[in-house]
């Protein structure tokens, strides 16, 4: 609208007088504002209609840019493909190459890259000959292929010399075809500069009997493209409807070899006729795809679009929806008229994620004949198409399904990732873009369980016995098919509504050509949880009576049982768990019944596949103390056991009555109380009868004649804040304020210790409550105190209020810290893996030696929560050890230079503050000034409350570097082993660039039974706690404290490095230039020594020897040994 | 003892089996302020001095100098006066890290001796002897956490007086202020205070800007906007410019992100 008025307004201000007096009066404003040119407003206008955003569109055509092959490269390879073409076509010599019968082939020169069985056939025989042409199909001659690794497909057309009459019977016509590449490829070889040597056959979304050639030219050319190399009969050489889904082509005696077979029943064979008809009809279609994209630069543009959108899914594998589905499912939509040459390439994407997000091909298919125009009888009809396939999208010719080995899970899946991609569209709280096209994402992250099969035998063996005759007569030993129409039917029946979606992913590699290959060697399945429904551990059937309960006990054999539920009924029912077992046995039910069915139906047992669930959170279990009530699994029992009493006994504190002030509000700030502690507290006593401890007050005093040899368990108290009503009567100093609180503290106590049976008592500066053998420490938080803290009197007497440390300090634990924990809190009552995931996060960012002073307990949340406020382009996982993944992955693809971090609780954040920020970091050009990592939150909008100190870039380089190494190994452990023990290599740190390692006595480490590896002497159950117990040793840990030491005192010499979960060793980094002498100066003589240099001059410099020594004199004890690991330093 | 910058180099060990020779930066504390708890040419300016160096150990060293009447600890050289600590739980936080000492010696002759003491690296200072041992973190975490759980009714006490005594000094101060409130000094000028039936505002920064927002919000209403064509023509201009700006800030936006090559999508 501005627009327009504006461009009505020019006329008006166009003459010449008006122009004269702006430039009289300024230049600059005048060059500011130069009037819009119609191409500007029209641009303008369009991208208002026609886009989403600016941002969007040049987004869109930035990253165009980017994958777009150049002219240069196009010429090039045209140039090469003539070279090729004069090659195969012109100079080729085949008359060595004699006419051998099929039956009559010698493997040993010969082969194909499949499985030839059975070997001799009937009859047909084989001659190289050349190709009577060469042609580029596909996506490259539309000019829809991509950077930067072009691929180029090249069909090799044969004459009827070649292909006889009846070569399409039997799996003659695929043999030929796989001996002709295979002599091709020798021939290709023996001409001098023209293919590098590594050709190879291989499948990607093929199927396992079509295999395609694949060549690179030699030299740079090489590098950007490869020629994937196809037979082809030329056209007309068959009549289409002899491969009409109805109709037979393999012999069944022949393919069975059974002899005697009473009644030989030829079955009809569709995916057999498919594949063949894929041959035959790529010219008609293709000349269909080239009459729309020609001359449309639109649709062509939103054709790469969905291209890149479906490389990024990362499934492009057999059995999935493809590019050339996606394309021609665009010419179905153009010839439907639901897109036209108008609609901008955001248009088109959006319509067509639209419609196939809408479509069924399940049942109602569609297809690209018109049935009108042509009237063939012998044209197969719809129905025949579903009968015969998964999945129905028939092409112009009116035989082919396109769809034909779409597996049915994966089309449903790619459907609502359609669906998923429109809603982010219209989210207009986030940037869409990256997260549909610049987010490679692996297919490890978006499901919560997986299951992969390796072995072939397994398969084949499961296949053979279970799989239906009339598919293995048509697939043969094309196994993927015919094992997901075995395995999908059982899990669908097994797990029901447990699961919301299923994916399957086949991995081929390419192999050489000379090599037999199996049709896959990964069969990798990925289930996504419903997580309302999965964790429910009665599955319940259908009542007694009712004739399904047969049919229901028939299914799960001497698993189900007769159950009556609640509402009175008597059903049929399956118990998987006792309802008691911890959260993280439920979250891996799936897992049981999987590894069930598989081996009642299929009689896999659970070692012949691999299973992926839970693996990394063995880490959080805690093996060597069995807790009083509940099973350990993961720590979620034991922290609501926390929050439990903590809740009591806030409310022990709100009902007391008649305090000085009221009590208003009870909050947590211990990550427990979030769920986020990776040793959550336990409830049990505190009292050691071996020995007798002094007390004072209600506490146990700590011995001082006799030095601690051992360290006693570590009891961490959980900390809330309390906030009184406002009051005037409040004084107005600093220290008067401070002793009011303390005040507070004693009467608090006394009134405990009283009125509520808590043992209780007060301190300086808080107050310790035990309950239930757990210790709780409450602070009063007066806001006048904070204000008291900022307050300035300046000369003239003007009084003003700016931050200090303390008072930040102060706002952080007390006003921000309570409202993140009851976020964070709510988040996990929501996604209940969060807080198991945090808890893996920080178990392993501690692993790697780096602790909450490099790395905030609170950022490793945040960060975590950032994934599940925002979790597209993936969804939010049910499974901690994928969400785990999600962390690392963030951590490692973050440009911490350049991004920040958005954690938008309730969306509070507005568009506007997101969009300004971008401004503010996109102008900064000097990343030093600022924190590394910016976390806003609705409540620190600047996002600098948390990390204004650490984490440092260098920390976040690291990091990125650890995760993205992590994140490689976890998946290919987790894909080839399975294990847990394989997989706690992620978790155990290498300790070779450090300059000093400190070994710690074990003994001293309280948490020496958490680490990676412990492993203790026995197992300790724990006692309830008693009556009247007094307040045990709070908080004695003697590595941290040796840590916070030398910390204080070097840390600008050195860094330390710690795993704060049980580990035993610290490692020292010294500063790049901590060894450089510098001139005297009284600040910087800490740790220093003088040092007499050449020309004598007195410098100080660091002195190594007393550094080490304080290790020892602060250490005692704790020190086992000083590793000097750096051999430059230490050389005398 | 070797001079270095206006200090004198003090080697020394922590104690007699220790092996790592350390330096001390000793110098007489002398300040254009004067200050009486640091009296001068009877105090010993201490740099680089360990954590682990409590009051009790640089006394004990310094003994051999001539009685040490008492040692402050800072975390960087400061004129200020050391607080007069009066409360038994309400401390300060101690230092900690690295600090610098002031060890104030009885007698000016415990400085003297101080300056001229000669140790070498071969025979260097020892801080630390048996009767005041290094304590190891454990050790010194232990005391920490025993004193820290105080006598209650003690800090009762103190706090009661503490707070009697702050009532009393406010009482005090608002009876001043309430007397005199109408009091006109001799050229009739009179102080205004919160206090009384004209009360002032209370003298803060916030208050101050508020009230010039105020006077500068007045001003701006007598001048009107949208009177003159060219007026009018400008705030068309400027929604357009601000149509261009988004469009640019867009731009540049993407411009940054071309340079982290976020647009390759493989």
């Amino acid at each position: 609208m501005v627009v327009e008025t504006v461009a009505m307004m020019e006329p008006s201000t166009g003459g010449d007088s008006g122009i004269k007096r702006k430039k009289k009066q300024n230049t600059d404003v005048n060059k500011r504002i130069k009037p819009p040119t119609a191409e500007e407003l029209n641009k303008l206008r369009e991208t208002e209609n026609m886009f989403l955003s600016n941002m969007f569109r040049l987004q869109i055509d930035e990253m165009l840019k980017e994958v777009k092959p150049k002219q240069t490269t196009l010429d090039k390879i045209n140039e090469w493909f003539d070279k090729l073409t004069t090659a195969l076509v012109q100079d080729m010599d085949t008359s060595n190459y004699k006419k051998e019968l099929l039956s009559n082939v010698n493997i040993s020169q010969m082969s194909a890259p499949f499985h030839l069985k059975p070997q001799n056939n009937n009859d047909g025989t084989f001659r190289f000959t050349k190709p009577c042409s060469l042609k580029i199909v596909g996506s490259h001659s539309i000019g829809i292929s991509l950077m930067p690794l072009i691929k180029v497909d090249v069909s090799i057309q044969m004459d009827k010399t070649f292909f006889h009459k009846k070569d399409y019977t039997d799996e003659k016509y695929f043999r030929k075809k796989a001996f002709y590449l295979q002599c091709l490829a020798k021939e290709l070889m023996k001409i001098p500069d023209l293919v590098e040597n590594e050709i190879q056959f291989s499948y990607e979304s093929h199927s396992y009997y079509s295999p395609v050639l694949v060549i690179k030219p030699t030299g740079s050319l090489g590098k950007k493209c490869s020629f994937y190399l196809r037979v082809v009969p030329e056209s007309n050489i068959y009549s289409l409807h002899k491969f009409s889904p109805t109709i037979n082509n393999i012999d069944c005696q022949w393919y069975f070899n059974n002899g005697v077979d009473n009644n030989p029943k030829n079955y009809p064979t569709p995916y057999y006729n498919s594949l063949i008809l894929q041959d035959l009809i790529m010219e008609e279609n293709e000349i269909l795809l080239k009459e729309i994209i020609d001359g449309n630069q639109n649709i062509q543009d939103a054709i790469i679009l969905l291209k890149i959108w479906l490389t990024q899914k990362n499934i492009g594998e057999y059995g999935n929806i493809t590019n050339y589905i996606l394309s021609l499912y665009v010419v179905y939509l153009f010839k439907n008229h639901k897109i036209n040459k108008f609609m901008s390439s955001y248009q088109i994407i959006r319509n067509v994620w639209l419609y196939f997000g809408k479509s069924d091909w399940l049942n109602d298919g569609i297809t690209l004949f018109n049935y009108e125009s042509k009237i063939d009888i012998k044209i197969p009809s719809m129905s025949d198409f579903h009968s015969s396939f998964q999945v129905v999208f028939v092409d112009s010719s009116g035989y082919f399904n396109i769809c034909a080995n779409v597996f049915k899970s994966n089309y449903i899946y790619i459907k609502n990732e359609c669906n998923f991609a429109v809603e982010m569209l219209d989210n207009s709280n986030m940037n869409s873009f990256p997260c549909l096209f610049l987010t490679k994402v692996s297919f490890l992250q978006q499901f919560d369980h997986y299951i992969n099969f390796k072995d072939i035998k397994v398969i084949r063996n499961v296949v053979d016995q279970h799989g239906d005759k009339k598919l293995k007569l048509d697939l043969r030993d094309d196994l993927a098919l015919q094992f997901q129409q075995i395995i999908e039917p059982i899990l669908i029946s097994s797990l029901g509504d447990r699961i919301s979606e299923i994916c399957f992913k086949v991995f081929q590699k390419p192999d050489d050509i000379m090599t037999i290959q199996e049709p896959f060697t990964d069969f990798l399945i990925g289930l996504k949880l419903n997580s309302q429904r999965a964790n429910i551990v009665v599955e319940r059937g259908p009542t007694a009576n009712l004739p399904e309960a047969k049919e229901f006990r028939s299914f799960w054999k001497e698993k189900s049982q007769l159950r009556r539920f609640k509402d009175g009924e008597v059903c049929e029912a399956v118990v998987w768990a006792d309802s008691k077992v911890s959260v993280s046995k439920k979250r891996c039910l799936t897992r049981d019944i999987v590894q069930y069915v598989f081996l009642d139906k299929l009689s896999i047992s659970s070692k012949q596949f691999i299973y992926i669930a839970d693996q990394a959170e063995s880490v959080l279990h805690n093996p060597f103390i069995v807790p009083i009530g509940f099973e350990y699994g993961t720590g979620e029992a034991a922290s609501l056991c926390c929050i439990d009493t903590f809740n009591e006994v806030g409310k022990s504190i709100r009902s007391l009555e008649g305090l000085p002030l009221t009590v208003n509000s009870v909050q947590g700030i211990s990550p427990v109380l979030r769920y986020a502690d990776v040793i959550p507290p336990l409830s049990r006593t505190h009292v050691d009868n071996k020995k007798k401890r002094k007390t004072k007050g209600n506490c146990i005093l700590t011995p001082t004649d006799e030095e601690i040899k051992i360290a006693p368990g570590l009891v961490e108290p959980i900390e809330g804040v309390l906030q009184f009503a406002s009051s005037g009567k409040w004084p107005n100093e600093l220290k008067a304020v401070r002793r009011m609180i303390t005040a507070f503290y004693i009467n608090l106590a006394a009134r405990l210790n009283n009125e509520c049976n808590l043992t209780s008592q007060p301190f300086v500066n808080h107050i310790d409550i035990m309950k239930n053998g757990f210790v709780f420490r409450f602070r009063i938080y007066y806001p006048g105190e904070v204000s008291l803290i900022k307050k300035e009197v300046m000369s003239d007497g003007m009084i003003r209020y700016r931050d200090t440390v303390e008072s930040l300090n102060l706002e952080r634990t007390m006003v921000q810290l309570p409202t993140l924990t009851s976020s964070l809190h709510g988040l996990h009552v929501q996604y209940p893996s969060y807080g198991p995931t945090c808890c893996l996060a920080k178990r392993w960012i501690r692993s790697q030696l780096i602790d909450s002073s490099h790395f905030p307990d609170i950022c490793v949340e945040l960060l975590v929560a950032s994934y599940y406020l925002q979790p597209e382009p993936f969804k939010v996982t049910t499974q901690p050890t994928i969400g785990f993944f999600h962390f690392l992955r963030k951590l490692a693809l973050t440009d911490w230079f350049r991004e920040f971090v958005i954690i938008n609780f309730n969306n509070d954040i507005q568009k506007d503050h997101i969009s300004s920020m971008e401004c503010f970091i996109a102008s900064q050009q000097d990343y030093s000034s600022r924190p590394a990592m910016l976390l806003v939150t609705p409540y620190d909008l600047d996002g600098t409350a948390w990390t204004k100190e650490v984490p440092t870039f260098t920390i976040l380089a690291r990091l990125m570097h650890l995760s993205r190494k992590a994140l490689d190994v976890a998946e290919e452990s987790l894909l080839t082993n399975g294990t847990v023990d394989h997989f706690k290599q992620i978790f155990r740190p290498s300790l070779d660039e450090y300059d000093i390692i400190i070994r710690l006595r074990n003994i001293m480490n309280p948490l020496r039974h958490m680490a990676i590896d412990a492993q203790m002497a026995k197992i300790y159950t724990l006692e309830p706690p008693e009556e009247k117990e007094k307040i045990p040793i709070i908080g004695l840990n003697p590595v941290q404290e040796l840590l916070n030491v030398l910390r204080d005192s070097y840390s600008e010499n050195a860094l330390f490095f710690h795993d704060t979960y049980g580990g035993n060793v610290i490692g020292v980094v010294f500063k790049p230039d901590v060894l450089k002498t510098t001139d005297f100066k009284v600040t910087n003589v800490n740790g220093q020594k003088l040092q007499k240099s050449s020309n004598n001059r007195r410098q100080v410099g660091f002195n190594l020897d007393a550094f080490i020594e304080d290790i020892n004199v602060y250490g005692g004890f704790i020190v086992k040994e000083i590793e000097k690991c750096n051999k430059s330093l230490f050389v005398n | 003892m070797e001079e270095c910058a206006g200090f004198k180099v003090l080697p020394t060990k922590v104690n007699e089996k220790s092996t790592a020779i350390r330096h001390l930066f000793l110098k007489m504390h002398v300040t254009r302020e004067k200050c009486p708890q640091k009296p001068e040419y009877q105090t010993l300016f201490v740099v680089g001095v360990p954590e682990f160096c409590n009051q009790k150990i640089l006394t004990n060293a310094f003994r051999c100098c001539g009685k040490v009447k008492s040692v402050f600890f800072h975390k960087e050289p400061t004129p200020i006066e050391p607080e007069v600590i009066s409360s038994k739980y309400f401390l300060p936080e101690p230092v900690k890290g690295f600090k610098v000492a002031y060890i104030v010696f009885a007698h000016t002759s415990g400085l003297e001796k101080a300056l001229s003491m000669k140790y070498t690296e071969s025979k260097p200072f020892i801080l630390s002897t048996q009767a005041s041992p290094v304590t190891n973190i454990v050790q010194r975490w232990c005391e920490n956490y025993n004193n820290s759980i105080v006598d209650i009714n003690e800090l009762q006490s103190e706090i009661n007086t503490y707070m009697a005594e702050y009532d009393k000094t406010s009482a005090e101060r608002i009876q001043v202020e309430k007397e005199t409130v109408d009091d006109e000094d001799e050229d009739g000028w009179k102080t205004v205070t919160k206090k009384g039936r004209n009360p002032g505002f209370a003298r803060k920064e916030a208050i101050k800007n508020n009230i010039l927002k105020k006077e500068s919000k007045k001003r701006s209403k007598k001048i009107l906007k949208n009177f003159y064509r060219f007026q009018i023509k400008e705030t068309k201009i400027n929604q357009l410019m601000e149509l261009r700006n988004k469009f640019n800030n867009d731009k540049s936006k993407i411009e940054l992100l071309k340079q982290s090559r976020k647009f390759k999508p493989f």
